[in-house]
């Protein structure tokens, strides 16, 4: 797919090896939040991502607002492997954090 | 941090704003454990996220364009893009038929209403028809031009005319200084012609009431085409003195660019007038036509509406007048009026005819393109019955799928409309090269045209589907679309026929035409492309009494027959197609009972130059030419047989007289000699063809036409022109032309036509073949499992190619059959206009049907061969 930049590859990437929400995308991928997150909301646009908001009862026991988790669509994922095989360097950047 | 994630919400959409704050407050939550420097610059992401989720967030639907219009919308495109064959094949048959249509009624209309060159506001110019001479009240047939005569009594005008104006056709030799003699085609005009039909200059001034005295000094006006090609575009043109008919004149204006006066549509820019002398300087030019001679047009501009009633009514004091002034010539004089395009016989009965014949044959383009698109659309909306009923099966309402297919039509009838307008713009393109007058497209016809496309298309696409979803989805769902497919066939049929039989009559017709116009190349005469003809003209010089002629045409013979490869020469009083006429009386015919036939003036060699031969007798020899009247003749063998003489022909009395002053003491003559009927090929009258007396050129006339028999006519063309210009430079050189090239020039029109319906019936052709493959092509595709089951049981592929093959056969012999029947009628008319082969000439019937019948084979055989490929197990899968 042509709309799919480097950045969309990363966090597609990051998503894929476990980092779920905005910051820990942030945080693995070491992408400013003016980028991840537009990316993010493109992704979802483009049917790559969907995002769910954990149930107020987690966000409570851990004492902190609810969290907006990501992850990949069916589609998504078939794209990333797509571009993999093309970028292969890709699937080595980040350490995985083991599919949730 | 959190009043500025606050602030920073503001910038995202309303309704996605407090999810959104809730999201980055936690995300700032999570960053927390990374510091509160980077916490913040973090946060400065927000603004942006803010700002792009503006774009990236899926919007509700505001508008109806954002809702289910749009899907379907795209489903429609995404439907029409997957079967591109039928798209293109329906926008071009309606584009074709739509473009031919328009194009035709544009061009008629430009003709008939549309604005001419240099002439303001043509629908406020009335043509006067003179009649007059009859014994009864005249009828519409009776109407014609005027004389000077006439015309200074009808331009005393009425209240129906703020001024009446007159036009007659005149021939001049032109000396410009500096340059060689020109002949040049012109025109007598009234001095207020240019103010009836408001006509501005290009320079100087046009003629005007003052110059239109006999005391006047001759001003002419030049037209544009004769200043820029004929003179170079001189800037000094205006005020420069140049002979004209011998006489010095000075020119006072050019006529504006492509002005032909109210005739644009007759002429083309090549023949249009090229210089306008005062009417009053007629009478005394050279070559003067008789006073009573009628060859004046005569126009009115119009105070009001064009009431020929009314008009006519006012307009007879004029015909009073004119009635007095000639009472037997003139007598019952009466004035009809009438569009300036139009004359008093054109009924609007007669106009409709005119209208229909000329518009049949694009009508019958539509009408086989809009067939063939009635046909695609019912073959289409067959396959798609079932897809119809899976979606109504999966919740789509009546209403979305008639709105689906509404949008597919509106697409396509978008698609052909932009298509036949594109056609239109370059068929005008085309046209205007050979057209003298600007045409525009009509757009009234374009819509009608695209409204009845609509109309096909909407009718043949939207109606059965629904009709298909009113009935049982069910049933269509099991059928596998195949109910709703045999259920049209008999329409889809119907039409496949209609289309064969209205492109059989458009073909038959071209043929006609073409096989008369390969029958006119063929029976040219052999000695037609040796055979140079030159026109001397003596009336467009003063200087030229019947001495001076005989001078000049006895040294131009000395001169030509001087050339070695000069065979003969000859003279006639007239062209190749056209003679005078005689009134002769057989021994005992009494004085009343002359018989009118042709008669054709010769001199020299005629008898080996023109082929028409001696077949007994001798020639008239230059004796009989230098007596002082004609007292031998020659006949020919039409005018033996159609007078009856009786044997021997030789040495037969006959009276004759030239003139009606004549008939009182007709000439004696003895038939000397008698001569070969030439048979002309084509509609033109050659001369010598009907019954036909000719005669020994004595006094030299002012219009001599000499016949140069030569191998090397090319050659000699530029001598003869040289020759005539040694021997007097005054006298400008007409057309020096081959007796082919007159052929040619004859048979223009035939020409035009017959491109014009074979081109017509190409295009009808070609649609009906295409009409004719969709509908095998379906019935292959429809019965695909039969023929697997076929092929199972032991039919080999030659017989299933038979069968689909006697299919195709069978629906275009059907349509050969009802084109002969209506082919007969046509064949009968157009025989009685255009006598060119025989009426049922089998060289045109049998090569149109079967070359009918060859394409419906073509059409046929490449479904046959899709069918005879099919496999037994391919065609179980398709079940």
């Amino acid at each position: 797919m042509g709309t799919l930049s480097y950045t969309g590859l990363f966090v597609l990437q990051a998503l894929a090896q476990g980092h779920r929400f905005g910051f820990d995308v942030m945080d693995v991928t070491r992408l400013p939040s003016g980028t991840v997150y537009p990316a993010l909301r493109r992704l979802e646009t483009l049917g790559l991502v969907r995002s769910d908001w954990e149930t107020d009862r987690e966000a409570r026991g851990d004492a902190r607002p609810r969290r907006r988790y990501y992850e990949l669509t069916k589609t998504g994922r078939a794209q990333l492997v797509e571009a993999e095989s093309r970028y292969r360097a890709v699937a080595k950047l980040f350490p995985s954090r083991g599919r949730v | 941090m959190k009043t500025l994630i606050f602030l920073f919400s503001l910038l995202a959409p309303g309704r996605i704003r407090a999810a959104w704050r809730e999201e980055w407050l936690a995300e700032l939550h999570a960053a927390r454990r990374a510091g509160a420097a980077r916490t913040f610059r973090i946060a400065l992401g927000a603004p942006f996220d803010a700002l792009s989720s503006r774009w990236t967030t899926q919007r509700e639907p505001r508008s109806w364009w954002q809702g289910p219009w749009r899907s379907d919308l795209r489903q429609s495109l995404r439907g029409l893009r997957r079967s591109p064959g039928h798209v293109a094949v329906v926008v071009l048959c309606l584009g074709a038929g739509i473009a031919v249509c328009t194009t035709t009624f544009s061009l008629l209309n430009a003709f008939t209403h549309g604005e001419l060159p240099g002439v303001s506001e043509r629908a406020g110019i009335g043509r006067l028809h003179l009649a007059a001479g009859t014994e009864r009240l005249p009828d519409t047939g009776d109407f014609g031009d005027a004389s000077v005569a006439d015309y200074e009594i009808m331009r005393q005008g009425s209240p129906g005319f703020s001024a009446i104006a007159a036009e007659g056709f005149g021939r001049f030799a032109v000396r410009v200084e500096g340059r060689a003699a020109m002949n040049a085609i012109g025109a007598f005009v009234s001095g207020n012609y240019f103010e009836v039909l408001g006509t501005r200059p290009v320079l100087g001034r046009l003629l005007h009431p003052s110059d239109d005295r006999p005391d006047a000094p001759v001003a002419v006006v030049i037209s544009h085409a004769f200043w820029t090609a004929q003179l170079g575009a001189p800037s000094g043109i205006v005020g420069q003195r140049i002979v004209i008919g011998g006489r010095d004149a000075v020119v006072t204006g050019v006529a504006p660019q492509g002005f032909g006066g109210l005739r644009g549509g007759e002429m083309n820019a090549a023949s249009g007038f090229a210089v306008y002398v005062p009417l009053a300087h007629a009478r005394e030019w050279p070559g003067a036509r008789r006073a009573d001679a009628r060859w004046l047009n005569v126009y009115g501009r119009l105070t009001g509406p064009l009431e020929r009633e009314r008009l006519e009514a006012e307009l007879l004091p004029l015909a009073g007048g004119i009635e007095a002034r000639d009472p037997v010539t003139r007598r019952n004089a009466r004035i009809a009026v009438t569009e300036s395009w139009l004359t008093p016989d054109a009924t609007p009965t007669l106009m409709l005819f005119m209208y229909a014949l000329l518009l049949s044959a694009p009508l019958t383009v539509l009408a086989i393109g809009c067939a063939n698109v009635a046909n695609l659309q019912l073959v289409r909306a067959s396959l798609r019955t079932r897809e119809l009923a899976v979606r109504a099966s999966l919740g789509a309402s009546r209403g979305q799928i008639i709105r689906l297919l509404t949008f597919e039509a509106v697409l396509l009838v978008f698609a052909a409309f932009t298509t036949a307008a594109f056609g239109v713009w370059v068929l005008l393109q085309v046209a205007s090269l050979v057209v003298p007058i600007p045409v525009h497209i009509d757009t009234r016809v374009l819509l009608f045209t695209a409204a009845l496309a609509g109309l096909v298309i909407g009718a043949t696409g939207v109606l059965p589907g629904l009709f298909s979803t009113r009935s049982n989805t069910s049933a269509h769902l099991r059928s596998g679309g195949r109910s709703m497919a045999t259920g049209n066939s008999g329409v889809r049929r119907g039409l496949v026929v209609a289309q064969v039989t209205l492109c059989f009559l458009l073909l038959l017709a071209a043929g006609v035409f073409t096989r008369g116009l390969i029958l006119i190349t063929g029976q040219l005469p052999p000695h037609a492309p040796h055979t140079l003809i030159t026109e001397l003209r003596f009336d467009v010089q003063r200087t030229y009494g019947p001495a001076e002629r005989r001078t000049f045409v006895d040294a131009f013979d000395a001169r030509v027959r001087a050339d070695g490869r000069v065979r003969a020469v000859a003279y006639t009083s007239s062209g190749p197609f056209s003679t005078g006429s005689v009134r002769v009386w057989r021994t005992g015919d009494p004085p009343d009972a002359g018989l009118l036939t042709d008669a054709v003036s010769i001199a020299g060699d005629f008898f080996s130059t023109s082929g028409v031969r001696l077949v007994r007798g001798r020639a008239l020899t230059r004796a009989d030419a230098a007596a002082p009247t004609a007292a031998v003749v020659v006949v020919n063998e039409t005018f033996i047989k159609h007078f009856q003489l009786t044997e021997p022909v030789l040495g037969q009395p006959l009276r004759l007289s030239r003139s009606r002053e004549e008939e009182a003491a007709p000439q004696l003559v003895t038939i000397v000699g008698v001569a070969s009927a030439p048979v002309s090929p084509g509609i033109g009258d050659f001369q010598g063809e009907d019954p036909t007396v000719y005669l020994p050129i004595g006094a030299w006339p002012d219009y001599i036409a000499a016949w140069i028999s030569t191998d090397s006519a090319s050659q000699i063309a530029d001598a003869v022109r040289r020759t005539i210009t040694d021997l007097d430079p005054e006298l400008p050189a007409l057309a020096v032309r081959t007796l082919e090239d007159y052929y040619v020039e004859d048979n223009e029109t035939l020409q035009m036509i017959a491109r014009t319906a074979g081109g017509l019936g190409i295009v009808a052709l070609l649609l009906a073949v295409s009409g004719l493959y969709s509908v095998i092509a379906f019935f292959v595709a429809l019965r695909t499992g039969e023929f697997g089951i076929r092929v199972a049981l032991g039919a080999r592929s030659a017989d299933i190619v038979r069968m689909v093959l006697g299919q195709a056969l069978r629906l275009a012999g059907m349509g050969l059959a009802a084109g002969a029947v209506l082919g007969t009628p046509l064949l009968i008319a157009l025989h009685a206009n255009f006598p060119l082969t025989e009426r049922f000439d089998p060289a045109v019937i049998l090569p149109t049907a079967l070359a009918l019948a060859l394409t419906a084979l073509v059409a046929g055989w490449v479904p046959a061969r899709r069918a005879s490929s099919i496999q037994a197990s391919e065609a179980l899968r398709a079940e």
